[in-house]
């Protein structure tokens, strides 16, 4: 089922992730071990994911599923990043395109993926066989090193010496606690995105410790006296040496697998996480009721069936919430009762163990399940089973997570055994004593552990559920105890304040919430999010540097169109208003005339000079406006730029040749509008330049350059235009290839290709149908490509130059208007009209005697620094009256160029240079004529603007059809004049 | 289109009233649905379009909006009346999102018809028109009321064979 309101979004972020993916692929390929790359891919492809989830698109939700299993692993460093494996990737991404294309267009997901998928699980099954090797390997490698090296610190803190390790004045504790607290931060961030399988259970406390700590400190005030009441109880039964040395082992292989993960952060929601618990809570108690049955129940496979369901739901809403361990924990879940199922139907019978330690988990992550009873006891027993299986080695990495929780349990009992011990000892410092043994000891761990902050939540975390543990045995303490443990923790929390004045925001908050909550032990829940909210604000803060650099807001383009029209409107008065101004002068200069004294003309001449003051500011202002407008309308190079080197890459491959992809000033920025219409040529001329230009290795190492071919993409300002460049080293244009072909081709005689200059003649390979290749091929050799390149150009305004060294380079060079909907041109006059020709054209403006002017072949014709230029009459080709009579002398010439032709423009009157806004034309106005749009002069009448290319074109067309009729006549032997 | 009045006629049980905007070219009246007027304007300052089909007398800049201008009479092929006025008028009309204007001789008051009483387009040319661009006739006060279609007028088709469909016009005129 697909949600319709969501596609339109799920869309566009799909969209978004998958270039950010592509990116990081293509950079990949080069450093296949970068794990900032990997963890880019990562999230991309998990945001994907869990949209698509959301959305509920089986496919695309499926196929990313599988990317992250491979990228989990590429990730872990089990697998390389191997180019294979990237072409994989890159197909997926592709894929997964395809899928968000099919949503655009029908709504649904068409595209198949299960071949994808399928070999994505190839890949993912070989690594799973050999991590689970290295896993077990490693882990018992790490656990033999770290047993020796932390049973003296061991001793230490058995022997009680805990006190001597902090100083137990205020200061220190409330340093203390903003540094526990900053530690916390941290340990949260990291632990939420992802864990490795070992300490999953540990770092999910740790995850809750800062709430952990304030349930602790309040809302289980009945546990605190159960707690002092019970420890030596606990310790008694719990503290064997074994236990504390596997514990420290465990604790530092949680350390040092946590120093190294370096993770992403994430928010949460209250609201999301509420529902989670809540999923989780039934979930929770579906799957106790289950296994409890398959104790008993035949009907195993039934049972099994619905656990998976259970499971697979719960690994989607944490796969929502982005809690990455948790899914994997889940799917390893699923992946075990799939293989017991299969166990099922050979052996006929099921190990349940694993479901009730998995079950155990889970509810040491989420202290919120309180359904199981776990009781001492319990703890025995499911601690001898786990040291049972670690010794057989078999399913190392679960066990030791588990091992290690339990341990940790101990840990704190045998802190709490200590304050105990101080607490009978002297009660008036009860709080203060408490608080300190609590943070010494955890003090010691933390030098211990080199500064990891984990122990310490752990700590908390573990004091938490040594607590509920102890719940149970709380029921037999008494009223008056309760109360009394009340006092104490309102005692506590006023030690806690007067105790730490300088501690952070977020502590006070916790401070905060100890108070109200040793009254009301109901309102933990409703702070509990409060806290979750402040972590994640000040999450958000940390990460506020990458933020900021993606902050943007999406507005509907029609939307900016619109602002800019009315921009364009504002120009038009603006000039409007210049105009009056100069008649105000005018006026003023006619009264003036027609004598009117001194004393009358003052107020008017004070009203002029006012007026063309506020003119002025008007000016300024609205210029600053056009600017911000069109600023809005810009967009980085990037955007089209990092499509390229999937391009390169992809062509390079297909062509065998070795591209290196150089991209300088991407962030050059360009209208919007263009930068689409600049994409397609642009792809073009890298296909080109890759297909023709650069050579295959092994030529190049003949030529003696290095096999691998640079491309250099290249954008950067000139004036009013961006300039795109691109640059091959490859062979260069063959001008002797092009000549054979030109004349091949009868489109000159040799004569006139001897004539030509080398830059003429590259200007051939954008003719219609040239092609220099021997052969077509899929990318090339039509000689279509350069000739649409060049049209889309100059569609824009644009013009496109080539340089090439034969056997050294091949330049490419774009030079485009920064933005279609307001252009610089000059104004010049025919006739009474007056006609607008893009600067961008514009080469020269000449004032030209008549006798400088011949005709050949029926063209006027003039020489211009040696060059002959063909002249026209705009009057003539718009058959306008003209003012300028033939025969009057001087008029003006407009040299006006499309890059690859120079032509003049006769004119009446150059009136000025002016910054217009193009409008657009009716399209029946349009076609089959030489106006691009118009634009509204200052007057408020139009000024129709040219198109210089469709004008060459059509004075070309003439001439052909002059020369033909030429042709014809001298064929039929009519000489009659024309 | 005429199918479109007729099968109006029929749905609507009451006898219902439309409002025309009339116009008048040489001696003709014609009339357009008051709702596809948008403004009617005293004569424009008109830029000519060079290379633009002849019906097409130019551009005008309508408060900032550049909007062609077709002269309705040449576009139309009726015959050039002998007098011509100092200003014309100009009807705005909004063809399917197209603004655009139409020189007219006269703008008459608002006309109000019942929309039963239109009739189809004879089958013989009325005022040397041809029937395409007729949606239907109403007879008003001893004249006749043209009903013009102006969707078929502005066809881009056909403005792009305009030459072609001038010499045609011509030819069938002439065989008539």
């Amino acid at each position: 089922m697909i949600d319709l309101s969501l596609l339109e979004d799920f869309v566009m972020g799909a969209g978004e992730s998958l270039e950010e993916m592509e990116a990081a692929l293509l950079s990949l390929e080069s450093t296949p071990n970068d794990n900032e790359l990997l963890n880019t891919i990562f999230r991309a492809i998990h945001t994907i994911k869990g949209a698509a989830q959301f959305v509920g698109l089986e496919k695309a939700s499926a196929l990313s599923h599988a990317l992250e299993d491979l990228l989990d692993l590429l990730r872990e460093g089990k697998k390389q990043a191997t180019l294979e494996i990237i072409e994989i990737l890159i197909q997926a991404k592709d894929r997964i395109n395809l899928l968000v294309g099919d949503l655009e267009r029908t709504q649904t997901e068409e595209t198949e993926v299960d071949d994808l998928i399928a070999k994505l699980n190839v890949h993912l099954n070989i690594e799973a066989a050999e991590e689970n090797l290295d896993d077990k390997t490693q882990a018992i490698v790490e656990n033999n090193d770290e047993e020796t090296d932390i049973s003296s610190f061991l001793s230490n803190e058995e022997e009680g010496d805990l006190t001597s390790f902090l100083p137990d004045d205020d200061e220190d504790l409330s340093s203390f606690l903003s540094e526990e607290d900053s530690s916390s931060f941290l340990s949260e961030e990291d632990n939420s995105s992802f864990l490795l399988g070992e300490d999953t259970s540990e770092n999910n406390t740790s995850f809750l410790a800062e709430e952990n700590l304030s349930t602790f400190l309040t809302d289980e005030n009945e546990d605190i006296s159960a707690f002092l009441s019970e420890t030596n109880e606990n310790i008694e039964k719990d503290t064997s040496s074994l236990l504390i040395e596997t514990k420290i082992d465990n604790l530092s292989t949680l350390a040092n697998t946590n120093e190294e993960l370096i993770l992403p952060e994430e928010e949460y929601d209250q609201e999301l996480f509420g529902i989670f618990i809540s999923q989780l809570q039934e979930k929770f108690t579906v799957l106790n009721d289950c296994i409890a049955q398959l104790k008993i129940t035949h009907n195993k496979k039934e049972l099994l069936d619905k656990v998976t369901k259970a499971l697979e739901s719960l690994k989607f809403s944490a796969n929502y919430m982005t809690y990455e361990e948790l899914t994997h924990f889940y799917g390893g879940w699923i992946n075990k009762v799939s293989d017991s199922q299969e166990d099922l139907t050979i052996t006929g019978e099921v190990s349940l163990s694993f479901m009730e330690e998995n079950l155990l988990r889970l509810q040491n992550i989420f202290p919120q399940l309180k359904i199981i009873e776990t009781k001492d006891k319990d703890i025995e027993q499911n601690l001898s089973q786990a040291i049972n299986s670690l010794d057989t080695k078999d399913e190392t990495l679960g066990e030791l997570a588990f091992i290690n929780d339990l341990v940790s349990q101990n840990q704190t009992i045998n802190i709490s055994n200590d304050t105990k011990n101080n607490d009978t000892s002297n009660t008036k410092d009860n709080e203060d004593d408490l608080f300190n043994k609590l943070s010494s000891a955890l003090d010691v761990s933390m030098i211990e552990q080199s500064i990891t902050s984990e122990p310490i939540n752990e700590v908390f975390g573990a004091l938490l559920n040594s607590t509920e543990k102890q719940r149970k045995q709380l029921e037999a303490t008494t009223e008056k105890e309760l109360k009394e443990s009340i006092i104490e923790v309102k005692t506590l929390a006023e030690a806690n304040k007067e105790a730490s004045p300088k501690i952070v925001e977020p502590p006070k908050q916790q401070k905060t919430s100890i108070g109200t909550n040793a009254e009301s032990p109901i309102q933990k829940k409703t702070e509990q999010p409060v806290l979750d909210n402040k972590k994640a604000t000040k999450i958000t803060a940390s990460s506020s540097n990458e933020k900021v650099f993606k902050k943007s807001i999406r507005v509907d383009a029609d939307k900016i169109d619109s602002l800019m029209n009315q921009v364009g409107e504002l120009i038009v008065d603006r000039a409007y208003f210049f105009q009056l101004a100069t008649e105000i002068s005018e006026l003023q200069q006619y009264l003036k005339e027609s004598g009117l004294g001194q004393k009358d003309l003052k107020p008017v001449r004070t009203f002029a000079y006012r007026f063309s003051e506020a003119i002025i500011s008007l000016g300024r202002t609205s210029n600053e406006l056009q600017e911000g407008v069109m600023k809005v309308r810009m967009l980085p190079m990037a955007q089209i730029f990092n499509r390229f080197p999937r391009l390169v890459h992809d062509v390079a491959n297909t062509n065998n040749k070795k591209v290196n992809l150089e991209v300088r000033g991407e962030e050059t920025e360009l209208d919007k509008m263009i930068i689409e219409e600049v994409a397609d040529p642009l792809m073009h001329m890298i296909r080109n330049a890759i297909g023709h230009g650069i050579e295959s290795p092994e030529d190049r190492l003949k030529a003696g350059k290095p096999a691998t071919g640079n491309l250099v993409l290249e954008a950067y300002h000139e004036s009013n235009h961006i300039v795109i460049e691109v640059t091959d080293d490859g062979r260069g244009i063959d001008i002797e290839r092009i000549k054979t072909k030109a004349q091949q081709m009868e489109l000159f005689s040799k004569e006139e290709l001897e004539r030509m200059t080398d830059n003429d003649l590259t200007r051939f390979i954008m003719m219609p149908g040239f092609s220099t290749a021997k052969e077509i091929s899929s990318t090339s050799g039509r000689g279509v490509g350069m000739d649409v390149v060049k049209k889309n150009i100059e569609k824009l305004n644009g013009t496109i130059d080539v340089e090439s060294k034969k056997g050294v380079e091949t330049k490419m060079r774009l030079k485009i208007p920064l933005t279609l909907a307001i252009i610089s041109a000059l104004l010049v006059k025919v006739g009474i009209d007056s006609f607008t020709i893009p600067l961008a054209n514009v080469e020269e403006t000449l004032r030209v005697n008549e006798n400088d002017v011949s005709i050949m072949e029926e063209t006027e014709v003039m020489y211009l620094r040696g060059k002959t230029v063909p002249i026209f009459r705009l009057a003539t080709l718009f058959s306008i009256e003209s003012n300028n009579k033939i025969g009057s002398g001087d008029f003006f010439v407009v040299i006006v160029n499309t890059g690859t032709q120079t032509i003049g423009l006769m004119v009446d009157a150059l009136i000025g240079q002016e910054e217009v806004v193009i409008k657009p034309l009716a399209d029946y106005l349009h076609e089959q004529n030489c106006f691009s749009g118009a634009t509204i002069i200052g007057d408020g009448r139009i000024s129709l603007i040219l198109d210089i290319y469709e004008l060459i074109n059509m004075t070309t067309d003439k001439q052909i059809r002059k020369h033909r009729r030429q042709e014809q006549k001298s064929f039929s032997g009519l000489e009659n004049e024309d | 289109m005429t199918d479109n009045y007729r099968i109006r006629d029929n749905s609507s049980e009451k006898e219902q009233l439309i409002q025309m905007v009339g116009f008048k070219i040489g001696k003709e009246i014609f009339g357009v649905d008051i709702l596809m007027v948008q403004e009617i304007i005293r004569s424009a300052p008109i830029t000519y379009v060079p290379n633009s089909p002849e019906f097409v007398e130019g551009v005008i800049n309508l408060r900032g909006s550049i909007i062609p201008v077709i002269d309705l009479r040449k576009r139309l092929n009726l015959q050039t009346g002998d007098y011509k006025q100092e200003t014309d008028w100009i009807l705005i009309l909004d063809i399917g999102g197209r603004i655009t204007g139409f020189i007219v001789d006269w703008v008459t008051d608002v006309i109000k018809i019942q929309e039963n009483t239109i009739d189809p387009p004879p089958d013989i040319l009325v005022a040397g028109l041809q029937s395409q661009y007729i949606r239907g006739v109403c007879e008003i006060e001893d004249s006749l009321l043209i009903l013009l279609d102006f969707s078929r007028i502005l066809l881009v088709d056909e403005v792009k064979k305009l030459k072609n469909v001038t010499v045609d016009q011509e030819k069938t005129r002439m065989s008539s």
